[in-house]
C-alpha cells in the first residue's frame, strides 16, 4: 500500500469533508491492520535511485517511548481536571463552580483523546480511531456549552442557573448531529468553538451592562473577558483559522492546547476572586502585551511574505522586528500610563500646598480635597483609631478594594475613602502606593516647616531679648529711687510712670517678636488667661466664654499689639476705675464679617463728660483705628448698670491666609 | 496683698546680673514681710551663698554670666537644708513665657517664672502662687506643649501604658487640660469645666513638665552655649 502525507495527519478533523475522512479511517484501518502482522515489507522509493527494499519485525510501542508532546497533552489534561475540581469543591453549591468543573472535564476529554491519536506512529484501527475522536468531540462540546454557561452565572447571574445549564444538553445535540455524520461536513463540527467564543462575548457584554456601579464584579469580568480574549483569539489564530482556510495548522494540535491552558487557569484566578484590586491591572496589561505581541507577528508575517525568505532568514527577521519594537512598545506603554501616574513635581506642590494653609482646619481641608480630586470616592470618612485595622501603620486597602485606609498625619487624622470614582472603580496597590508617597512627603514638609518656623522664632527670641537688655536696662534705671532730695519730687513720679509705661510697651513688643504670627484665636486665649487672673485677683469674676472661635484669622505683628494693648487697657480701667464686680465679654468672629469684642461691666459707669480719665479713652479710640476699626463706650443706662465697650473691626482679619 | 511672716524668717535668694532688674525683683519679694533677702549677681557666689543659708525661695535669671540658671536650679533643689526640709522654691526670672530654657527649667523643676520688667503686682502675685504650690502655666505654654506632643519630639518621655492615640505619653486627661488652657481657661475654670479639684488640676500640669526629658535640658544648655550666653561654669 503506497502511503500518503495524509495518514500521517494529526488530527482527523483537518479534512473538511466526510468523504475525505471515511477514506482517511479506511486507509487507517487497513494500515493498522498491515501493521499488526508480524513482519512488514517496506520499499523506499526516491527519485533518481534505486527502490530499497526490506522487511521490518514490529513490536509494540514501549510507554517509554511516547513522544513528549504526549505527556504534556495528558498534563494539560491532568491540570484541567484537577483545578477544575478543586474550584468546585471550594464552592460546591455555586453554579459557576460547577460549570467551571464541567469545562475542566471537557478539556480533559478533549486533550487525552486527541493526545492518543495525535502521537500514533502510522495508524490506528479505524473503531478505535472513531472512538476517540468522537470523545475529542464530546470534550470539545462539553467544555464550549459549559464555557458559555459560565459566563451567563457570573460574575452576575444573568439568568437562572438551570437555564445557563440548557446550553449543555444543546452542546450535546450538536455533538450527536455531527457524530452521526447528519451535518453536511467536518466544518460544522469546527465551528463549535468559535461560535461558543462568540455567544461568551454576547454574555460578557451582557454582564457589562449587569455589573454597572458594582466595582467588584467589574474588575472580575474585565480580566475574565481579558484572559478569554487572548487565549482564544491565540487558538483561533494558530489553530482553527489556518485549517479553514490552507487545511494545516501553523503548529501541531498538541501545542495548541498549551495555549488553553493559561486562559483556564486565568479563570480560576476570577472565579477565586483572588486579589480582585490588582486584576484591573493585570487584565490591562495582559490586553496590551498581546496586542502588542499580535501586532508584531503580523508584521512579521507580511515581512516574511513580502520578502519571501525561509528558514534562518525569517528567524533573523523576526527577532530584528522584536527588537527594534521594543522602543516604540514602552513609549506606548509609558503613554497609557501616564494619565494615572502622578508627576513627582505635581505631587510636591499639591502636598506643599496642603501643609501651607495658615491654620489647623485649613490644612485638614485642603488633605481631604487632595484626596477627593485623586480619587472622587463616595465617602471620605476620618477613622478614630488606628488599631481596629490590626496594627497595619501604612495605608491599606480593606475589603478586597472597596476601600482605602488612609493613615493619619500631621495635618489630619486617620480617614477611610469608600467606593472610587463614585464607584465606579476598585481601589488598587498604586493608589496606596501614591497615598503613602504622599503622607511620607507631608511628614517631611511638615518637619521642614516646623523646623523652619522654629530657627525663624528663636531668631527673633534672641534679637529681642538683646533689644530688652540693652533697652528696657537704662529705662528701668530710671525706676531706681531719687538719692536725691533736692529733685522735684512731682517731676520725678511722672518720669517714673512714663518709663514703667515704656517697659510695659517695650515688654509688648519683646513678648509680640516671640508670638509673632499668633493667629486669632491664640491671641485671645493669651490674652482671656492674662485678663481673666488680673480680674479675679482684682476680685472681679469673670464671664468669658471658652471655646474655638468660630473663624480663625492670621494676625500681622502691628494687628496683635493693637489689639493686645486695647484689651489691656479695657481690663485696666475696669480694675482700676470701674469699681465693678463682674465683667461679661464676648467675641464675635464669622467667616466674612466684622469682629465684635464687647466688654460690659456692672460698675459705677463714668460720666461722659469725665473726657480727662486719663489718656484711657483716647488711646481706645487710637488702638481701634490703628486696627481699622472704631469704638464705642457706652455710658451706663442707669447708675450701677455699668460700662459697655465695643470694638468693631471691619473684614480685616477675614483676609489674612 | 501682705504675706503673713513664717515662724522663721523666710530666706529669700535673688539671683540676677543686671542691677536694676535685680533691685525691681527686690522690691516684688518684699511682699513678703520680715523676709531676708539675698541678692547676689553670679552662680559662683549663689552657691558659695548655699552652702551657708537654707533657701526658701529663689529667683533665678534664666541667663547668668558665669553658669547656667538651669544647673542652679538643680542644685537647689538637690538641697533639703531648709528646717522643713522642702527643697526650695525656684521661680525663673525670664524674658518670655515661651522660652526653650524656660521649658528645660520647667522640666528640671523650677515652680514658677517671673517675667523680666512685669509690673510688681504681677510678680507679687506669680511669686505668691509659686510658694502656694501653683504651677506657673500660660495658653502659650500650653500651646507649646501641645506643638510638642503632635509633632512626636523626642523631648517627652514616653510612659508604659500611656494611650498611643493620644500620642507621645500624655495622658488623655492631661491633653484636655493643656488643650483648655491653650483657649485661654485659667487652673480654676479648667478644674470647675472638667469637674476635679483645682489641686488635681495642678498635679496634671506639673505631671505633663516632670515628663519634660532630661534629655532637653541638656539640649538647652548646649544652646544658650552656642548662642553665647554662657561661659562654662568653672
Amino acid at each position: 500500500m503506497v502511503l500518503r502525507d495524509e495518514d500521517l495527519l494529526e488530527e482527523p478533523d483537518y479534512l473538511a469533508s466526510w468523504t475525505a475522512q471515511n477514506a482517511f479511517f479506511a486507509r487507517q484501518d487497513t494500515l493498522a491492520i498491515i501493521a499488526r502482522s508480524a513482519q512488514v515489507r517496506v520499499d523506499v522509493l526516491r527519485r533518481g535511485t534505486e527502490a530499497i527494499s526490506g522487511s521490518v519485525m514490529t513490536r509494540a510501542r514501549a510507554v517509554a517511548a511516547l513522544p513528549w508532546t504526549f505527556w504534556l497533552q495528558m498534563l494539560i489534561g491532568a491540570v484541567g481536571l484537577f483545578v477544575g475540581a478543586w474550584v468546585w469543591s471550594l464552592k460546591p453549591e455555586e453554579w459557576s463552580a460547577r460549570f467551571y468543573a464541567l469545562t475542566g472535564l471537557g478539556l480533559m476529554l478533549a486533550v487525552d483523546a486527541s493526545a492518543v491519536y495525535g502521537v500514533r506512529e502510522l495508524a490506528l484501527p479505524a473503531p478505535l480511531f472513531r472512538w476517540l475522536s468522537n470523545t475529542n468531540h464530546a470534550g470539545g462540546a462539553l467544555f464550549s456549552g459549559a464555557l458559555c454557561a459560565l459566563f451567563f452565572v457570573y460574575p452576575r447571574a444573568l439568568v437562572r442557573p438551570t437555564r445557563a445549564a440548557l446550553l449543555l444538553p444543546l452542546a450535546g445535540a450538536w455533538w450527536a448531529i455531527n457524530a452521526l455524520y447528519l451535518t453536511p461536513d467536518q466544518q460544522w463540527s469546527s465551528g463549535m468553538l468559535p461560535a461558543a467564543l462568540a455567544i461568551t462575548l454576547g454574555a460578557s457584554l451582557w454582564q457589562w451592562r449587569a455589573t454597572r456601579g458594582d466595582p467588584a464584579n467589574r474588575a472580575v469580568l474585565r480580566w475574565l473577558g481579558a484572559t478569554v480574549l487572548t487565549s482564544c483569539s491565540a487558538i483561533i489564530a494558530l489553530a482553527t483559522l489556518p485549517v479553514m482556510l490552507t487545511g494545516a495548522p501553523v503548529i501541531s494540535q498538541g501545542l495548541g492546547f498549551v495555549v488553553i491552558l493559561p486562559m483556564y487557569l486565568g479563570i480560576a484566578v476570577g472565579l477565586r476572586e483572588y486579589r480582585l484590586f490588582a486584576l484591573d491591572d493585570w487584565a490591562f496589561r495582559l490586553l496590551f502585551w498581546a496586542v502588542a505581541m499580535a501586532a508584531v507577528l503580523l508584521l512579521d508575517v507580511w515581512l516574511i511574505l513580502a520578502i519571501g525568505t525561509r528558514g534562518a532568514g525569517a528567524v533573523a527577521i523576526a527577532a530584528v522586528l522584536v527588537l527594534t519594537t521594543a522602543p516604540v512598545r514602552r513609549w506606548v506603554w509609558g503613554r497609557f500610563n501616564a494619565r494615572r501616574d502622578m508627576q513627582p513635581v505635581h505631587l510636591f506642590r499639591d502636598v506643599v500646598s496642603v501643609t501651607s494653609a495658615s491654620t489647623d482646619a485649613d490644612s485638614e481641608q485642603r488633605w481631604q480635597a487632595l484626596l477627593n480630586s485623586w480619587f472622587s470616592p463616595l465617602q471620605i470618612a476620618p477613622v478614630a483609631a488606628v488599631a481596629s485595622d490590626g496594627g497595619e501603620r501604612g495605608a491599606h486597602l480593606l475589603l478586597h478594594g472597596r476601600e482605602l485606609s488612609v493613615p493619619a498625619t500631621p495635618v489630619s487624622n486617620a480617614l477611610r475613602l469608600s467606593y472610587a470614582n463614585g464607584g465606579a472603580r476598585l481601589f488598587t496597590p498604586h493608589d496606596v502606593r501614591l497615598v503613602e508617597t504622599a503622607c511620607a512627603l507631608l511628614q517631611i514638609v511638615e518637619e521642614s516647616r516646623t523646623a523652619l518656623s522654629e530657627g525663624m522664632r528663636r531668631e527673633r527670641v534672641r534679637i529681642a531679648r538683646d533689644l530688652h537688655d540693652t533697652v528696657s536696662s537704662p529705662l528701668l534705671a530710671g525706676l531706681r529711687p531719687a538719692a536725691d532730695d533736692a529733685i522735684d519730687a512731682a517731676r520725678v513720679t511722672s518720669m517714673q510712670s512714663d518709663i514703667k509705661r515704656a517697659v510695659a510697651e517695650m515688654r509688648n513688643v519683646v513678648t509680640g517678636a516671640d508670638r509673632a504670627g499668633i493667629t486669632l484665636a491664640n491671641l485671645l486665649a493669651d490674652l482671656r488667661y492674662t485678663s481673666v487672673e488680673r480680674l479675679v485677683a482684682a476680685g472681679i469674676t469673670v464671664q468669658w466664654p471658652l471655646g474655638a472661635l468660630q473663624h480663625d484669622a492670621a494676625l500681622t505683628g502691628a494687628q496683635r499689639h493693637s489689639l493686645t494693648a486695647f484689651l489691656q487697657e479695657v481690663v485696666t480701667n475696669v480694675i482700676r476705675h470701674a469699681e465693678a464686680t463682674q465683667v461679661v465679654v464676648e467675641i464675635l468672629h464669622a467667616p466674612l464679617c466684622d469682629l465684635v469684642v464687647t466688654v460690659s461691666d456692672n460698675g459705677r459707669g463714668f460720666d461722659a463728660q469725665q473726657v480727662q480719665h486719663g489718656d484711657g479713652l483716647n488711646n481706645l479710640h487710637a488702638r481701634a483705628s490703628e486696627l481699622g476699626g472704631h469704638v464705642r463706650v457706652q455710658p451706663p443706662t442707669a447708675p450701677h448698670r455699668g460700662t459697655t465697650v465695643t470694638l468693631t473691626v471691619p473684614r480685616l482679619f477675614g483676609a489674612a491666609t | 496683698m501682705t504675706i503673713q511672716p513664717h515662724a522663721a524668717p523666710l530666706q529669700i535668694l535673688i539671683v540676677e546680673d543686671d542691677l536694676a532688674l535685680a533691685s525691681l525683683a527686690q522690691t516684688a519679694v518684699s511682699v513678703f514681710v520680715g523676709a531676708r533677702i539675698h541678692v547676689v549677681h553670679t552662680v559662683r557666689d549663689a552657691r558659695s551663698l548655699l552652702d551657708q543659708h537654707a533657701i526658701d525661695l529663689a529667683v533665678i535669671d534664666i541667663g547668668l554670666p558665669d553658669g547656667s540658671g538651669i544647673d542652679l536650679l538643680l542644685a537647689l533643689k538637690a538641697s533639703s537644708g531648709n528646717p522643713t526640709g522642702a527643697s526650695p522654691v525656684c521661680v525663673m526670672h525670664t524674658v518670655f513665657d515661651t522660652d526653650d530654657m524656660l521649658f528645660a527649667a520647667l522640666g528640671a523643676g523650677a515652680d514658677g517664672y517671673l517675667l523680666k520688667g512685669e509690673s510688681s503686682g504681677m510678680m507679687a502675685s506669680r511669686l505668691r502662687a509659686a510658694m502656694r504650690g501653683e504651677p506657673a502655666i500660660s495658653p502659650a505654654i500650653a500651646r507649646r506643649v501641645l506643638d510638642l506632643v503632635r509633632t512626636g519630639a523626642p523631648t517627652l518621655a514616653r510612659t508604659p501604658g500611656a494611650d498611643q492615640a493620644s500620642s507621645a505619653g500624655l495622658t488623655a486627661a492631661e491633653l484636655r487640660v493643656l488643650r483648655l488652657i491653650a483657649q485661654g481657661a485659667t487652673v480654676a475654670e479648667v478644674a470647675s469645666t472638667l469637674g476635679t479639684s483645682v489641686n488635681t488640676v495642678k498635679s496634671q500640669v506639673k505631671r505633663v513638665y516632670a515628663r519634660l526629658d532630661v534629655h532637653s535640658r541638656v539640649a538647652a544648655a548646649e544652646k544658650a552655649r552656642r548662642l553665647g550666653l554662657l561661659f562654662d561654669a568653672e
